[in-house]
């Protein structure tokens, strides 16, 4: 018998904490060029731990490691307000949404493929001389539904995953299936819910349907691209065991063909082990410290 | 067939190269069965339908390179079992297959 759990996503959302006061008080300092960059540490330091997570994320290659600068107050000084945003952003959801968790859902596997896919959505950004902190936030994020779902309602995302094994199926459609809306439409609630910037929403909106965008088309293709390729390569464990439909669309509107496509999945190989170190401590610290 | 599969752009195929396993259309009709030698009428029928990448049959290697070969062809023949059909799925997965490969050899 299947079992069905419906759920109303506006419920749903009524139910989710929201962001730590600290950290949405952070991103709005970060958000407002009237704070300086001494306020905006002092602000960050009132949540060491948060402090300490930002931190974590500015040092990895991906949001330009090797500043040269160390402390918060140092960092708030020497780096861009859109890389500070981006980091934030990244930590405030590892940090909301961590480790742990079941053994119906391997978070850990999960923080894997999710930064497989930032990494790929990078490389691919670098290569058509696009944005890569912003394709390397949307790409860490964009299965934000799905994690928020295990974390905050796990009897019913067991479901989800129970009906997807039963049934062999893409776990979207056994998203659809039991609770009668997928990862992308709770992800892009979610997202809106914290506050995050609208080419994120987008991304995790319509990185399965990518023509859907309605302003940031290409972060979402890029995004849509890394994720069926990080499943190719099976980085992690996205939750199912199976491939979506490429959209060959997406390919083409961002001027890509299988050539270049293979060049950038060796530059792919090379990040990726800094990807993996980023899950490792974001992800492994929170689930020892949680346990 | 030698059990090892190797996947070569269309440009590079050499004679005698010969399909590891059944190419399909779109409505799931064989393209070029597996066992046929990859030609130039071939290779001009497969750029018609827009594949650049297929699957050939390998020269007889080490046994623990076929064993890995075995086990990559098993691993994507499970990930892609919803698109038997499809060509441009077809060639993400040479795409796929080329890489890990390669990234397995070095």
């Amino acid at each position: 018998m299947t079992l069905h759990l419906r759920m109303d996503v506006d419920g749903a959302l009524r139910q989710l904490p929201g962001l730590p006061a600290t950290v949405s008080g952070a991103l709005a300092a970060v958000r407002n060029d009237g704070v300086g960059a001494d306020r905006l540490a002092e602000i960050l330091q009132q949540d060491p731990g948060f402090a300490h997570a930002v931190l974590t994320v500015l040092d990895t290659p991906f949001f330009g490691a090797g500043s040269g600068e160390s402390g918060v107050r140092g960092i708030c000084r020497s780096t861009s307000r859109v890389t500070l945003e981006r980091a934030m952003i990244a930590a405030a959801v590892l940090r909301q949404l961590p480790g742990g968790g079941d053994q119906w859902f391997d978070r850990y596997a999960f923080w894997e493929h999710s930064v497989g896919v930032g990494v790929i959505a990078r490389a691919l950004a670098t290569n058509l001389g696009q944005d890569e902190q912003q394709a390397f936030t949307a790409g860490l994020l964009h299965d934000l539904g799905r994690i928020a779902l295990d974390v905050y309602f796990p009897r019913e995302f067991q479901g989800v995953v129970r009906y997807r094994q039963r049934h062999d199926t893409w776990i979207r459609d056994a998203e659809v299936a039991v609770l009668g809306f997928d990862h992308c439409v709770f992800g892009g609630s979610v997202a809106v819910r914290w506050g995050l910037p609208v080419d994120l929403v987008e991304a995790v909106c319509s990185h399965h349907t990518p023509e859907a965008a309605n302003v940031h088309h290409d972060v979402t293709r890029m995004v849509h691209l890394a994720d069926v390729l990080a499943r190719g390569l099976q980085i992690g464990d996205p939750g199912d065991d199976t491939i979506p439909m490429l959209s060959q669309s997406a390919m083409k509107r961002l001027g890509l063909n299988w050539k270049t496509l293979r060049r950038v999945l060796k530059d792919v190989d090379d990040q990726l082990p800094a990807g993996h170190d980023l899950v490792r401590v974001a992800i492994g610290h929170d689930a020892c410290v949680s346990a | 067939m030698t059990g090892t599969v190797v996947y070569k752009p269309l440009t590079s195929i050499a004679p005698g190269d010969r399909l590891a396993r059944d190419l399909h259309d779109e409505q799931g009709g064989v393209l070029v069965a597996a066992g046929t030698l990859v030609d130039d009428r071939i290779r001009r029928r497969l750029q018609l339908f827009a594949v650049e990448a297929v699957p050939v049959e390998g020269a007889e290697s080490a046994a623990t390179d076929q064993g890995a070969d075995a086990s990559l062809d098993d691993a994507l023949n499970h990930l892609f079992r919803h698109w038997r059909f499809s060509p441009g799925m077809n060639n993400l997965r040479a795409l796929i297959a080329s890489h890990r490969s390669e990234a397995a050899s070095q």
